[in-house]
């Protein structure tokens, strides 16, 4: 009996291991990456396909096209994620964890991040509000794992993807403006300025999208050969003229402040030559008339004229509304997502501290404060916005502070650390990057991956 | 660890996955499914001419509306078209506990005004009166839409007065 079970199982091993061999070779050849450890091979995957899906899965028919859908779409890489890292730790090579662990600082930030969410949620003044925004970072953390952990096997594919999605959805962008075509069914009365959506959400996340994409393009197509450097080259270019077309204002000086970041610590020729292409752009796009490049050039003049809130679109009072629930609540904030919550009231109360010309409205009810600095302070506290600051400078540190250029991905990661860190705090200021999954989703990702390939 | 404990914690972790993946993934997204049906179903019952058909309808859907706030208890949309939905069955009293409900995760002016309005068919003039001006602090052209004059005064005293 004993022989007989020992024989079995000796067979059932057999046909196990020639059923591997027979599939696993013609797996390995079609692989897109080709890593000795399958589970960063499946990382990387995910990974690519993250960044290259999410800036274009839209539910066409449903009211709300673009917010939920790529929200659920990230939060299933997260949990895809997770499984990938749990059957990593317990049954795949551990040396690439171990390799991560020892990367305390970074790890210990992220950590820290989740936990006091956690705990802000746990006393927020809307607990019913803040459980899904809990979920999202829980979400994003997991992303950032995922990709940190497939980072050593991904490679320039990353950047590739992001020429499609920036071409695109600048050439969607561009025929919905012009009112030439959209795939998407809009009410007449809405402005055909809000009808530019390409695939991402709005004109603001379009140019914000674009700005973060275009600032990545530059950089791999200084630093990278071949015809590589052609095709982000392409990509940036389409890119740039997204933002314009978008009308973002915020994106346009998140660009221009992520080309001076560019060319800090090049040869002065190169930098001249960059902030020269900039300033050509900006003038080109001036003599067009394009409003992103014209109405920027107003508003010192709307300033002088007592109308900042005016030619702010009313972000000053919504900023002022976040500043007051800062006052209320220092430490620990409102709790995540509840600014909405409280918006009403404390414009109200806005409305009556601050003189008329700063806060005059029309009683747009504010999501969003539009100043993503804001609004950690405003829900998470100066923890949570002390730990938001320290996990951009950490990962910008990280992939700066490397030791040889030689490697192309780690050259790459050291140079685009610290435009995109830039330009993400730039954009920050009177937009919502990261409360937009299309947004968070790239900057999560490419965080991560800087954070990868500087060990490489 | 033992094989079977490592192939225990992937069985967990999955199921946790699974769990999410409905709780976190496709509730959120089935929520949005629901609105944009149910927006649909509203505003066809809100246009309709034939009373009969309209109460019949705001009938089936007010049974769904209430599936979807239970469902969505954060989409501010599901409290709006209870709100509609029980006007046109002239069902006013229950509009105020749906809409004070729905303060809980939204103070949107648009709440306070049909908490307002129920008042108002209620014959609470005082109480509507405050609902309004809340309202009307926020959005200045709530007042227009106020009809009777009883309540636009109380309104506007209670604007003037300080707070």
């Amino acid at each position: 009996m004993l022989a007989e079970g020992k024989r079995g199982r000796r067979r059932a091993l057999f046909l196990r291991r020639r059923a591997a061999s027979a599939i696993l070779p013609p797996l390995r050849k079609i692989a897109l990456f080709s890593d000795r450890d399958w589970t960063v091979n499946a990382a990387a995957t995910l990974a690519v396909a993250g960044v290259a899906l999410v800036p274009f899965i839209v539910a066409a028919d449903q009211i709300d096209r673009f917010r939920t859908i790529k929200e659920s779409a990230m939060r299933t890489e997260a949990l895809l994620g997770l499984l990938l890292l749990t059957i990593a730790a317990t049954f795949g090579d551990r040396e690439r964890l171990r390799t991560l662990a020892r990367r305390r600082e970074l790890l210990g930030i992220i950590a820290a991040g989740i936990v006091w969410i956690s705990f802000t949620t746990l006393i927020s003044t809307n607990r019913l509000l803040s459980v899904p925004v809990l979920v999202t970072w829980i979400a994003a953390a997991l992303v950032f794992l995922t990709v940190w952990y497939g980072a050593r096997a991904i490679g320039l594919v990353m950047i590739d993807v992001l020429v499609p999605a920036t071409v695109l959805n600048t050439m969607l962008a561009f025929l919905q403006e012009t009112g030439r075509w959209n795939p998407f069914t809009v009410s007449p009365r809405m402005p055909m300025h809000m009808r530019a959506t390409a695939c991402l959400g709005n004109p603001n996340i379009v140019g914000t999208f674009l700005a973060l994409n275009v600032v990545i393009l530059i950089v791999a197509a200084i630093e990278v050969p071949g015809v590589r450097r052609w095709l982000y080259a392409c990509g940036a270019i389409a890119g740039a003229g997204g933002v314009l077309f978008s009308q973002t204002r915020t994106a346009v000086v998140g660009l221009a402040a992520g080309v001076v970041l560019i060319s800090i610590g090049r040869s002065w020729k190169r930098a001249l030559l960059l902030v020269a292409g900039l300033a050509l752009a900006l003038g080109l796009a001036l003599a067009l008339h394009m409003r992103a490049v014209t109405s920027l050039i107003a508003v010192p003049r709307a300033i002088a004229q007592g109308q900042l809130n005016v030619v702010a679109s009313e972000r000053v009072s919504a900023a002022l509304a976040a500043i007051e629930m800062t006052r209320d609540r220092p430490l620990t904030g409102m709790g995540p997502g509840t600014y909405k919550y409280h918006y009403m009231p404390y414009i109200v109360r806005v409305e009556q501290r601050y003189p008329p010309s700063l806060v005059e409205q029309s009683g747009t009810n504010f999501g969003e404060t539009h100043n993503d600095h804001l609004q950690t302070l405003a829900e998470t506290g100066v923890v949570g916005y002390a730990l938001f600051l320290a996990i951009v400078i950490a990962i910008v540190f990280t992939a700066r502070r490397v030791t040889t250029l030689d490697h192309a991905r780690t050259r790459l990661a050291a140079r685009v650390a610290l435009p995109l860190g830039g330009t993400l705090l730039v954009l920050c200021l009177a937009q919502f990057p990261l409360q937009v999954a299309v947004t968070r989703e790239l900057i999560v990702s490419f965080g991560a991956l800087l954070a990868g390939w500087s060990e490489l | 660890m033992s094989r079977i404990a490592r192939i225990a914690i992937v069985t967990a972790v999955a199921a946790f996955c699974v769990y999410a993946f409905r709780v976190w993934v496709y509730a959120p997204y089935a929520c949005d499914l629901m609105v944009t049906d149910l927006r649909n179903r509203t505003a066809t019952m809100l246009d309709m001419k034939d009373d009969v058909a309209a109460t019949a309808m705001a009938r089936e859907n007010l049974t769904d509306l209430y599936a979807l706030r239970d469902r969505c208890p954060t989409e501010p949309r599901a409290y709006t078209m209870i709100g509609a939905t029980l006007d046109r069955l002239g069902r006013y009293d229950e509009i105020i506990p749906v809409m004070q409900d729905a303060l809980k995760i939204d103070r949107r002016p648009e709440f306070y005004v049909a908490i307002g309005d129920a008042d108002v068919r209620l014959g609470r003039t005082d109480d509507a009166a405050e609902n309004y001006a809340t309202a009307a602090r926020f959005r200045s052209n709530v007042l227009e839409i106020i009809q009777s004059e009883e309540v636009l005064r109380r309104v506007q005293e209670r604007l003037r007065a300080p707070r």
